[in-house]
Protein backbone atom coordinates (compact mmCIF):
# COMPACT_ATOMS: atom_id res chain seq x y z
CA UNK A 1 0.00 0.00 0.00
CA UNK A 2 2.81 2.36 0.88
CA UNK A 3 4.24 1.97 -2.61
CA UNK A 4 1.07 3.51 -4.00
CA UNK A 5 1.35 6.58 -1.81
CA UNK A 6 3.07 8.37 -4.67
CA UNK A 7 0.35 10.47 -6.41
CA UNK A 8 1.58 9.66 -9.93
CA UNK A 9 1.64 5.93 -9.26
CA UNK A 10 -1.74 6.17 -7.57
CA UNK A 11 -3.22 7.89 -10.64
CA UNK A 12 -1.88 5.13 -12.92
CA UNK A 13 -3.10 2.29 -10.75
CA UNK A 14 -6.50 3.77 -9.86
CA UNK A 15 -7.13 4.64 -13.50
CA UNK A 16 -6.67 0.99 -14.40
CA UNK A 17 -8.75 -0.31 -11.47
CA UNK A 18 -11.73 2.05 -11.78
CA UNK A 19 -13.54 0.36 -14.70
CA UNK A 20 -13.38 -3.04 -12.97
CA UNK A 21 -14.40 -1.68 -9.57
CA UNK A 22 -17.37 0.24 -10.93
CA UNK A 23 -18.45 -2.74 -13.06
CA UNK A 24 -18.36 -5.14 -10.12
CA UNK A 25 -20.14 -2.60 -7.87
CA UNK A 26 -22.91 -2.05 -10.44
CA UNK A 27 -23.36 -5.79 -11.00
CA UNK A 28 -23.53 -6.61 -7.28
CA UNK A 29 -25.94 -3.76 -6.50
CA UNK A 30 -28.35 -4.65 -9.32
CA UNK A 31 -28.23 -8.35 -8.38
CA UNK A 32 -28.61 -7.49 -4.69
CA UNK A 33 -31.63 -5.24 -5.31
CA UNK A 34 -33.25 -7.93 -7.44
CA UNK A 35 -32.74 -10.61 -4.77
CA UNK A 36 -33.84 -8.26 -1.98
CA UNK A 37 -37.08 -7.18 -3.65
CA UNK A 38 -38.13 -10.22 -5.69
CA UNK A 39 -36.44 -13.35 -4.36
CA UNK A 40 -36.09 -13.03 -0.57
CA UNK A 41 -39.20 -14.29 1.26
CA UNK A 42 -41.09 -12.28 3.85
CA UNK A 43 -40.25 -12.85 7.49
CA UNK A 44 -42.71 -14.77 9.69
CA UNK A 45 -42.53 -12.03 12.36
CA UNK A 46 -41.70 -8.87 10.43
CA UNK A 47 -43.59 -9.68 7.20
CA UNK A 48 -42.34 -7.59 4.23
CA UNK A 49 -40.62 -4.95 6.37
CA UNK A 50 -37.66 -7.32 6.66
CA UNK A 51 -36.75 -6.08 3.16
CA UNK A 52 -35.63 -2.81 4.73
CA UNK A 53 -32.81 -4.84 6.27
CA UNK A 54 -31.17 -5.22 2.83
CA UNK A 55 -30.62 -1.46 2.55
CA UNK A 56 -30.30 -0.66 6.26
CA UNK A 57 -27.66 -3.17 7.39
CA UNK A 58 -25.20 -2.49 4.50
CA UNK A 59 -25.51 1.27 5.10
CA UNK A 60 -24.84 0.75 8.82
CA UNK A 61 -21.88 -1.54 8.08
CA UNK A 62 -20.40 1.05 5.72
CA UNK A 63 -20.93 3.88 8.21
CA UNK A 64 -18.44 2.23 10.55
CA UNK A 65 -16.25 0.67 7.83
CA UNK A 66 -15.63 3.98 6.06
CA UNK A 67 -14.72 5.69 9.32
CA UNK A 68 -12.28 2.88 10.17
CA UNK A 69 -10.78 3.33 6.68
CA UNK A 70 -10.39 7.07 7.32
CA UNK A 71 -8.73 6.41 10.68
CA UNK A 72 -6.22 3.98 9.15
CA UNK A 73 -5.50 6.37 6.26
CA UNK A 74 -5.07 9.19 8.80
CA UNK A 75 -2.54 7.18 10.81
CA UNK A 76 -0.59 6.45 7.62
CA UNK A 77 -0.82 10.14 6.67
CA UNK A 78 0.36 11.32 10.07
CA UNK A 79 3.08 8.75 10.63
CA UNK A 80 4.58 8.49 7.14
CA UNK A 81 3.52 11.86 5.70
CA UNK A 82 1.99 10.25 2.64
CA UNK A 83 -0.12 12.86 0.84
CA UNK A 84 -2.29 10.24 -0.91
CA UNK A 85 -3.32 8.78 2.47
CA UNK A 86 -4.53 12.20 3.65
CA UNK A 87 -6.38 12.77 0.40
CA UNK A 88 -7.99 9.30 0.56
CA UNK A 89 -9.27 9.99 4.09
CA UNK A 90 -10.66 13.35 2.96
CA UNK A 91 -12.22 11.74 -0.14
CA UNK A 92 -13.89 9.03 1.96
CA UNK A 93 -15.61 11.30 4.50
CA UNK A 94 -18.58 12.48 2.37
CA UNK A 95 -19.22 8.88 1.26
CA UNK A 96 -19.34 7.83 4.92
CA UNK A 97 -21.68 10.71 5.71
CA UNK A 98 -24.04 9.53 2.93
CA UNK A 99 -24.05 6.02 4.39
CA UNK A 100 -24.71 7.43 7.86
CA UNK A 101 -27.72 9.42 6.59
CA UNK A 102 -29.03 6.29 4.83
CA UNK A 103 -28.50 4.17 7.95
CA UNK A 104 -30.50 6.62 10.08
CA UNK A 105 -33.26 7.18 7.50
CA UNK A 106 -33.81 3.51 6.64
CA UNK A 107 -33.59 2.67 10.34
CA UNK A 108 -36.36 5.14 11.13
CA UNK A 109 -38.48 3.73 8.28
CA UNK A 110 -38.02 0.28 9.79
CA UNK A 111 -38.49 1.40 13.39
CA UNK A 112 -41.88 3.02 12.86
CA UNK A 113 -43.73 -0.13 11.69
CA UNK A 114 -41.80 -2.59 13.92
CA UNK A 115 -41.21 -0.66 17.15
CA UNK A 116 -43.97 1.92 16.78
CA UNK A 117 -41.49 4.80 16.75
CA UNK A 118 -39.20 6.51 14.23
CA UNK A 119 -36.58 7.27 16.84
CA UNK A 120 -35.59 6.55 20.44
CA UNK A 121 -32.62 7.94 22.33
CA UNK A 122 -31.23 4.51 23.12
CA UNK A 123 -27.51 3.76 23.10
CA UNK A 124 -27.39 2.26 19.59
CA UNK A 125 -29.34 4.98 17.84
CA UNK A 126 -27.62 7.78 19.75
CA UNK A 127 -24.10 6.47 19.04
CA UNK A 128 -25.09 6.05 15.36
CA UNK A 129 -26.20 9.69 15.26
CA UNK A 130 -22.90 10.71 16.90
CA UNK A 131 -21.15 8.93 14.00
CA UNK A 132 -22.92 11.20 11.50
CA UNK A 133 -21.82 14.24 13.53
CA UNK A 134 -18.23 12.94 13.49
CA UNK A 135 -18.33 12.82 9.69
CA UNK A 136 -19.78 16.33 9.51
CA UNK A 137 -17.19 17.63 11.98
CA UNK A 138 -14.37 16.00 10.00
CA UNK A 139 -15.56 17.55 6.71
CA UNK A 140 -16.03 20.95 8.39
CA UNK A 141 -12.52 20.81 9.83
CA UNK A 142 -11.00 20.29 6.37
CA UNK A 143 -13.04 23.23 5.08
CA UNK A 144 -12.10 25.46 8.00
CA UNK A 145 -8.30 25.29 7.57
CA UNK A 146 -6.86 26.73 4.36
CA UNK A 147 -3.38 25.28 4.45
CA UNK A 148 -3.67 21.62 3.27
CA UNK A 149 -0.95 20.05 5.44
CA UNK A 150 -2.30 21.70 8.60
CA UNK A 151 -5.86 20.76 7.68
CA UNK A 152 -4.77 17.17 7.04
CA UNK A 153 -3.07 16.95 10.43
CA UNK A 154 -6.01 18.37 12.38
CA UNK A 155 -8.54 16.22 10.51
CA UNK A 156 -6.39 13.11 10.99
CA UNK A 157 -6.31 13.65 14.74
CA UNK A 158 -10.11 14.02 14.81
CA UNK A 159 -10.53 10.85 12.72
CA UNK A 160 -8.24 8.85 15.00
CA UNK A 161 -9.83 10.10 18.24
CA UNK A 162 -13.32 9.57 16.83
CA UNK A 163 -12.63 5.88 16.21
CA UNK A 164 -13.57 5.31 19.86
CA UNK A 165 -17.22 5.60 18.75
CA UNK A 166 -17.01 2.49 16.54
CA UNK A 167 -16.75 -0.09 19.39
CA UNK A 168 -19.39 1.95 21.23
CA UNK A 169 -21.80 1.52 18.29
CA UNK A 170 -20.87 -2.15 17.91
CA UNK A 171 -21.27 -3.13 21.56
CA UNK A 172 -24.00 -0.65 22.51
CA UNK A 173 -26.61 -3.38 22.01
CA UNK A 174 -24.80 -5.59 24.54
CA UNK A 175 -23.64 -3.06 27.12
CA UNK A 176 -26.93 -1.20 27.41
CA UNK A 177 -30.58 -2.08 27.24
CA UNK A 178 -31.54 -0.94 23.76
CA UNK A 179 -34.66 -1.10 21.65
CA UNK A 180 -32.38 -2.00 18.74
CA UNK A 181 -31.83 -5.75 18.39
CA UNK A 182 -28.39 -7.30 19.04
CA UNK A 183 -26.13 -8.56 16.23
CA UNK A 184 -27.34 -11.36 13.95
CA UNK A 185 -24.35 -11.54 11.60
CA UNK A 186 -21.07 -10.80 13.33
CA UNK A 187 -21.36 -13.37 16.08
CA UNK A 188 -18.81 -15.88 17.36
CA UNK A 189 -21.13 -18.85 16.80
CA UNK A 190 -21.97 -17.83 13.22
CA UNK A 191 -24.83 -15.77 11.84
CA UNK A 192 -28.34 -16.47 13.20
CA UNK A 193 -30.16 -15.59 10.01
CA UNK A 194 -31.79 -17.84 7.44
CA UNK A 195 -29.80 -18.36 4.19
CA UNK A 196 -32.73 -16.99 2.15
CA UNK A 197 -32.09 -13.62 3.87
CA UNK A 198 -28.36 -14.03 4.36
CA UNK A 199 -27.42 -14.30 0.67
CA UNK A 200 -29.20 -11.20 -0.59
CA UNK A 201 -27.81 -9.34 2.43
CA UNK A 202 -24.22 -10.47 1.80
CA UNK A 203 -24.47 -9.52 -1.87
CA UNK A 204 -25.83 -6.08 -0.99
CA UNK A 205 -23.01 -5.64 1.55
CA UNK A 206 -20.42 -6.61 -1.06
CA UNK A 207 -22.08 -4.18 -3.48
CA UNK A 208 -21.86 -1.35 -0.93
CA UNK A 209 -18.19 -2.16 -0.24
CA UNK A 210 -17.39 -2.05 -3.99
CA UNK A 211 -19.44 1.14 -4.34
CA UNK A 212 -17.25 2.70 -1.66
CA UNK A 213 -14.04 1.37 -3.27
CA UNK A 214 -15.05 2.89 -6.62
CA UNK A 215 -16.07 6.24 -5.18
CA UNK A 216 -13.06 6.60 -2.91
CA UNK A 217 -10.72 5.98 -5.88
CA UNK A 218 -12.61 8.50 -8.02
CA UNK A 219 -12.72 11.14 -5.27
CA UNK A 220 -9.05 10.65 -4.34
CA UNK A 221 -8.21 11.21 -8.02
CA UNK A 222 -10.25 14.41 -7.88
CA UNK A 223 -8.29 15.52 -4.79
CA UNK A 224 -4.97 14.86 -6.55
CA UNK A 225 -6.13 16.79 -9.62
CA UNK A 226 -7.26 19.68 -7.42
CA UNK A 227 -3.84 19.84 -5.77
CA UNK A 228 -2.14 19.72 -9.14
CA UNK A 229 -4.48 22.52 -10.24
CA UNK A 230 -3.38 24.66 -7.27
CA UNK A 231 0.31 24.09 -7.88
CA UNK A 232 -0.02 24.79 -11.63
CA UNK A 233 -1.92 27.94 -10.80
CA UNK A 234 0.79 29.07 -8.38
CA UNK A 235 3.48 28.30 -10.98
CA UNK A 236 1.64 30.40 -13.57
CA UNK A 237 1.30 33.29 -11.16
CA UNK A 238 5.07 33.11 -10.60
CA UNK A 239 5.80 32.91 -14.34
CA UNK A 240 3.47 35.87 -14.87
CA UNK A 241 5.40 37.90 -12.29
CA UNK A 242 8.73 36.99 -13.91
CA UNK A 243 7.46 37.99 -17.34
CA UNK A 244 6.32 41.30 -15.87
CA UNK A 245 9.71 41.93 -14.23
CA UNK A 246 11.54 41.16 -17.52
CA UNK A 247 9.31 43.61 -19.35
CA UNK B 1 -48.59 -6.00 -9.28
CA UNK B 2 -50.62 -3.91 -6.82
CA UNK B 3 -49.86 -6.58 -4.24
CA UNK B 4 -46.15 -6.24 -4.91
CA UNK B 5 -46.27 -2.48 -4.39
CA UNK B 6 -48.44 -2.66 -1.28
CA UNK B 7 -45.93 -5.06 0.39
CA UNK B 8 -48.53 -6.37 2.85
CA UNK B 9 -49.48 -2.81 3.71
CA UNK B 10 -45.88 -1.85 4.54
CA UNK B 11 -45.11 -0.33 1.12
CA UNK B 12 -45.21 3.13 2.66
CA UNK B 13 -42.09 2.26 4.68
CA UNK B 14 -40.30 -0.16 2.36
CA UNK B 15 -40.40 1.85 -0.87
CA UNK B 16 -39.15 5.11 0.65
CA UNK B 17 -36.23 3.16 2.18
CA UNK B 18 -35.25 1.79 -1.26
CA UNK B 19 -35.93 4.97 -3.22
CA UNK B 20 -33.94 7.04 -0.74
CA UNK B 21 -31.01 4.60 -0.90
CA UNK B 22 -30.93 4.61 -4.70
CA UNK B 23 -31.42 8.39 -5.01
CA UNK B 24 -28.75 9.31 -2.43
CA UNK B 25 -26.15 6.84 -3.75
CA UNK B 26 -26.81 7.62 -7.44
CA UNK B 27 -26.88 11.36 -6.73
CA UNK B 28 -23.57 11.06 -4.91
CA UNK B 29 -22.02 9.29 -7.91
CA UNK B 30 -23.20 12.08 -10.22
CA UNK B 31 -21.85 14.85 -7.96
CA UNK B 32 -18.50 13.04 -7.60
CA UNK B 33 -18.23 12.43 -11.35
CA UNK B 34 -18.99 16.06 -12.10
CA UNK B 35 -16.32 17.42 -9.79
CA UNK B 36 -13.86 14.85 -11.21
CA UNK B 37 -14.52 15.96 -14.80
CA UNK B 38 -14.33 19.60 -13.75
CA UNK B 39 -10.93 19.06 -12.10
CA UNK B 40 -9.68 17.11 -15.14
CA UNK B 41 -10.63 19.95 -17.46
CA UNK B 42 -9.10 22.65 -15.25
CA UNK B 43 -5.80 20.77 -15.01
CA UNK B 44 -5.73 20.19 -18.78
CA UNK B 45 -6.38 23.91 -19.42
CA UNK B 46 -3.69 24.99 -16.97
CA UNK B 47 -1.18 22.53 -18.41
CA UNK B 48 -1.85 23.83 -21.91
CA UNK B 49 -1.35 27.39 -20.64
CA UNK B 50 1.86 26.49 -18.83
CA UNK B 51 3.46 24.93 -21.90
CA UNK B 52 2.38 27.94 -23.97
CA UNK B 53 3.89 30.29 -21.39
CA UNK B 54 7.09 28.23 -21.40
CA UNK B 55 7.43 28.44 -25.20
CA UNK B 56 6.76 32.18 -25.38
CA UNK B 57 9.18 32.82 -22.56
CA UNK B 58 11.87 30.36 -23.70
Amino acid sequence: MLIHANPKRFMDLSGRLLPYFSGVAGFLLVLGLYLALFVAPKDYQQSETVRIMFVHVPAALMTTFVYAFMAVASIVGLAWKHPVADMAAKAAAPIGACFAVLMLATGALWGQPMWGTWWVWDARLTSALVQLFLYIGYIALWEAIDEPTRAARAAAILAIVGVINIPIIKFSVEWWNTLHQPASLAKLDGPSIDPSFLWPLLIMMAGYVMFFATLVLLRTRTEILNRRMRSLHMAQVRVGEQVKSYG
Amino acid sequence: MAEFFSMDGYGGYIWPAYVLSVVILAGFVLVSLRSYRHAQKRVADLEANTSKAATTQG
